[in-house]
């Protein structure tokens, strides 16, 4: 083990999150104070869990489903009050974002229709804290020389292969991953049960799939102390899909337009579909560069040479 | 407000440690239990981590061929691993034959040494394990001083030392830790055992058993160059403003020293009549070192022989009238000394001899106040010194002189040596006596204050001619398994030699010698030798723990203060001085003037606050009986620095006659046992990485702004407040 391995599984954890928030943050400060307001609240459910944690362990024997299940609800209450927070604050945010007027913060997105895009934001903020968190002791020892697994291996007699070994790093890495994108589609199901709340009966859906995906796969990923690694993970990925299905239904889309637009990413990865576009966008700027600024001017100072 | 506070303090209470419990098992190691820099005038020895030696694999080295492995770096049953190693080694494995393919691996990054629980005794011939020089003290040596002798012409522990210089003397470039602990040992074991033992067909795999361990040391040179650098001057902006301190570097070895005075004189209360005697200083040396300096009990180098000054400073304090009404009649007087430091080029008895020379010895004089009257080199006559006791071969003693200066004051001298055969016989043992004028004084503290002055004669009692018999002098493993048969003779063999003492001492003196010589407490003997030899701490005995009394507090986490050791150290973190001092009290101490006193408080006000300053009070238990009372004694506890290296003696800086040994302060960590996993999953995990950002770039690439901002025909979410 050392710096190269948690190099690689920094890299690996956090890249989808480090390009969603290239593509659809880092540009806007709004956004970005948003997203860190996200961490913020998660931050807090976490005290919260903690505080529950320690106040139900003086109490109970084991504490460990019953406080899991508390710091579940904690993280979807922080969300909840996260949206009424900025629901009460977004006049204001709207004020300063508001286009074609002079603007308080130039460079910043308007919030037109964009409570999806919000959810986006604040959800990443949410999920990179709690995969940083999740991670970030055990890529630190995986920097070390040793790895997880004497102390109990001593105790025991026997090393227990389900909670060490060499994949210890990958799994912590897809854990990471899976744990930012979840935390995405939680809040914008959740804000969208907040938005529609008192509007359609129907509204509590989105939040009730949010809280059961969240407590589901919470507790399958208990499952990976016993060996479960390979299902556990096929499962969650499975969920994930579907949350992530679920969001493009609640964006607007279908679920058939949602297969079609995997299907598609897929030809087109396999056809090198991004390639040949900046190929063939090199090819069209060489043709253009090919042609000359000037001719206009020339034919036109021609021809008023020859009309001369 | 108050409700906010308990959240605060329920918080700051929450204690985290990351996952460093899951990994690994922390092994405590206090100070002095590992290797450490250790610096003469010229070089630096010892050992110091780096990034080369901290990490290692754990290996066993049980027998002679499993060194072996250390040519190959075990590649036959670690064939995957290409890191180093820390070997699991029981000291007495450290020979001459071993100790070079150790200096010269190149895949060990530390050894990890334990005693091995096999029984070594006294006259064990096949342990050779001598952790000092085949010349000790050779640099300090009067003879090479003097332009008499070459360096190390007189091999005199050739047979015992494992290497010509000394193990203290190397610059390793491994680590060493030691494991006196057995809990702890149990732990390393079984981690080996668990993961890395081979299997049966000689084959292992991953996960491996992993270790890590650091001591850093904060100076690095010399003596020379840490003295300097430990200046307050050259320390300037590093000093703390609040307290005016520059942090220590390094230090000069010190320790206590014991001086008792059973007769002593004072100093005239005017200061103007300078009073001249003759002394008779009967020494023995209270350290020992081992190859990791602070593991050294010093069985046979340093206690046996203690064990014989203290039983004769006994009989002398039981009839000290006598001594004193012979004293005041001859003008002649004994005193003992308990050297400190004397196996690092004799640092005691060489700034006790600085100390005579400059009128300071035993105390720094004040004209208002009377003390121990000072004593000049010129005032010693002899200096009796008894070294190895114990370990005799047959029923034969040597005596050493200097052939010189014997030559000059034969006749005196012949008695002398003659009142000491005549000691030993008593006990039946034998006494081979001097030779001639060729001559010469094995290593003893008389080399020091040879140095002082021309005419101080030497009187070295030892169980050894030419070479030294025993062949663990200073050594981790002086330390022996006595049979029944063993013990009583080396008391016999205490017993003769105190009883010489007492002879010679008596004859020297002027008391009657046949009174004397019947008067050694061989019940006292016994049980002191059980109490400091066999026991396994200084206070394990009864004896000794009804002189203790509840006076002694383990105060420091260091090997010398918690095990037994003999090591002289840089601070004074041994118990030893403690408890000799306490003997010493306990041998020549007196109350009989006192015993009105009945409180600790007043014994102690009665040496505070009073001109007469000779004596020392204190309060102190008796060992056989426990009772407390106030013991009036002129014995002098001092911390004695080599003038070289003490920056009280700036005109004597790093004065090649003085010792010049400096410690290095350090900063030691535990050790961390931990499970090690093979290092090509790296690769897979950067390929992984590669992948992932990969697809995160292609997969967020097909998504734009309009992914995320729907229009669902809302007026609100149209005008800016999409919530």
């Amino acid at each position: 083990m050392g710096y190269l391995l948690t190099i690689a599984c920094y890299i690996a954890s956090f890249s989808p999150s480090i390009a969603l928030f290239c593509s659809f943050i880092a540009h806007d400060p709004v956004r970005i104070i948003l997203f860190f307001l996200g961490s913020f609240f998660w931050l807090v459910s976490l005290l919260f869990s903690s505080l529950a944690w320690l106040g139900l362990s003086t109490v109970l024997p084991d504490t460990f489903l019953l406080s899991l299940t508390v710091c579940i609800i904690a993280q979807e209450l922080s969300r909840v009050a996260y949206f009424m927070l900025l629901k009460k604050a977004q006049r204001g945010l709207n004020k300063i974002t508001r286009q074609g007027q002079i603007s308080v913060a130039p460079g910043v997105s308007d919030l037109h229709n964009a409570r999806h895009m919000l959810a986006l934001v604040c959800g990443l903020g949410m999920g990179v804290i709690s995969a940083l968190f999740y991670t970030m002791n055990a890529f630190a020892i995986f920097s070390g020389p040793g790895t997880i697994g004497l102390p109990n291996a001593l105790k025991t007699g026997e090393i227990d292969t389900n909670r060490a070994g060499k994949y210890l790093p990958l799994c912590y890495t897809l854990s990471a991953i899976l744990l930012t994108l979840f935390h995405v589609t939680w809040t914008i199901m959740v804000w969208d049960s907040c938005h529609k709340i008192g509007r359609i009966p129907s509204a509590f859906v989105p939040g009730a799939a949010a809280v059961v995906s969240h407590l589901l796969v919470t507790f399958l990923s208990s499952l990976n102390s016993r060996g479960f690694h390979v299902l556990v993970f096929a499962v969650q990925f499975l969920i994930l899909l579907i949350c992530i299905a679920y969001c493009n239904v609640i964006m607007g889309g279908t679920i058939s337009s949602f297969v079609n637009g995997i299907g598609q990413s897929i030809t087109d990865a396999v056809t090198l579909k991004q390639v040949r576009t900046l190929i063939e966008e090199r090819k069209l700027r060489t043709q253009r560069q090919s042609v000359p600024d000037e001719p206009m001017t020339e034919r036109a100072g021609t021809s008023n040479t020859v009309n001369a | 407000m108050k409700k906010w506070l308990v959240i605060v303090l329920i918080i700051a209470g929450i204690r985290c440690d990351g996952f460093s419990d899951q990994v690994f098992r922390t092994l405590f190691i206090g100070e002095g239990n590992a290797c450490y820099r250790t610096f003469n005038k010229t070089h630096e020895f010892g050992c110091q981590a780096n990034r080369e030696n901290e990490n290692g694999l754990i290996v066993r080295i049980d027998k002679q061929e499993d060194f072996k492995n250390l040519d190959s770096c075990w590649n036959s049953f670690y064939p995957k691993y290409s890191g180093k190693y820390w070997a699991l080694l029981p000291v007495n494995l450290i020979r001459r034959d071993t100790i070079s393919q150790l200096k010269s691996s190149k895949c060990l990054s530390g050894i990890v040494l334990y005693n091995s629980g096999e029984s070594i005794h006294p006259g064990d011939e096949s342990t050779a394990a001598s952790h000092d020089a085949e010349c000790p003290n050779a640099a300090s040596d009067y003879y090479l001083q003097d332009k008499n002798e070459e360096y190390c012409e007189r091999k005199i522990n050739s047979r015992g030392a494992i290497t010509r210089d000394g193990l203290m003397k190397i610059d390793w470039r491994i680590q060493m830790v030691f494991i006196d602990n057995s809990t702890d040992l149990e732990i390393i074991e079984k981690c080996y055992s668990m993961f890395n033992k081979p299997k049966e067909d000689g084959s292992s795999g991953y996960p491996y058993c992993g270790m890590s361990f650091r001591l850093a040391n904060m100076a690095a040179g010399n003596s020379e160059i840490c003295y300097r650098r430990g200046k307050n001057d050259a320390k300037l902006f590093q000093m703390n403003i609040d307290s005016g301190d520059a942090p220590q570097l390094c230090g000069a070895m010190h320790s206590d020293n014991i001086f008792a005075f059973p007769t002593p004189i004072p100093t005239s209360p005017t200061n103007e009549t300078i009073i001249t005697s003759k002394y008779m200083m009967v020494t023995a040396r209270m350290d020992s070192f081992g190859m990791i300096p602070e593991i050294s009990v010093g069985e046979v180098s340093v206690l046996t022989s203690i064990i014989s000054v203290l039983a004769a400073a006994r009989s002398m304090g039981t009839q000290i009238e006598k001594w004193q009404k012979a004293s005041n009649t001859s003008n002649r007087n004994v005193f003992f000394a308990f050297f400190n430091g004397e196996s690092l080029d004799y640092i005691g008895s060489g700034a006790a001899a600085y100390q005579m020379e400059n009128g300071k010895f035993p105390q720094m004089i004040r004209s208002d106040r009377t003390h121990i009257h000072p004593i000049r080199p010129n005032e010693l006559d002899y200096i009796l010194e008894v070294q190895q006791i114990g370990v005799a071969k047959g029923r034969k003693y040597y005596v050493h002189v200097d052939g010189e200066r014997y030559q000059q004051n034969k006749t005196q001298t012949d008695r002398v040596i003659d009142r000491i055969e005549r000691g030993l016989r008593s006990h039946a043992f034998d006494l081979e006596k001097p030779s001639g004028s060729g001559d010469r004084v094995p290593p003893a503290s008389w080399h020091s204050f040879a140095k002082a002055d021309a005419h101080v004669q030497s009187v070295l009692l030892a169980p050894y001619g030419k070479e030294y018999e025993y062949q663990r002098v200073n050594s981790i493993l002086d330390k022996n398994e006595w049979t029944e048969d063993e013990r009583e003779k080396a008391i016999q063999e205490i017993e003769a030699v105190s009883t010489a003492i007492l002879a010679a001492a008596a004859d020297y003196v002027g008391v009657e010698t046949d009174e004397v010589v019947a008067k050694v407490d061989k019940k006292l003997i016994t049980t002191i030798f059980d109490c400091l030899i066999t026991s396994n701490f200084w206070f394990d005995c009864d004896f000794m723990q009804k002189l203790d009394g509840g006076r002694y507090h383990k105060l420091f986490n260091s090997y010398g203060f918690n095990q037994k050791s003999t090591y002289i150290s840089m601070e004074s973190h041994t118990a030893f001085p403690t408890v000799l001092h306490w003997l010493t009290i306990f041998a020549l101490g007196s109350d009989k003037e006192t015993l009105n006193v009945k409180s600790e408080k007043s014994c102690s006000h009665l040496g505070q606050f009073q001109a007469f300053q000779m004596y020392t009070y204190t309060w102190q238990p008796n060992p056989y009986t426990g009772n407390f009372s106030c013991l009036k004694s002129a014995i002098v506890k001092k911390v004695m620095v080599s003038p070289a290296v003490d920056s009280q003696t700036p005109e004597e800086e790093m004065n090649t006659r003085y010792s010049t040994w400096m410690e290095s302060v350090y900063i030691i960590e535990s050790v961390n046992l931990y499970l090690m996993e093979d290092a090509s999953f790296e690769y897979t995990m950067i390929l992984i990485a590669v992948i992932s950002a990969l697809l995160s770039i292609f997969a967020v690439g097909r998504c734009s702004e309009t992914t995320f901002i729907v229009d669902e025909g809302e007026p609100a979410a149209e005008g800016g407040e999409p919530l």
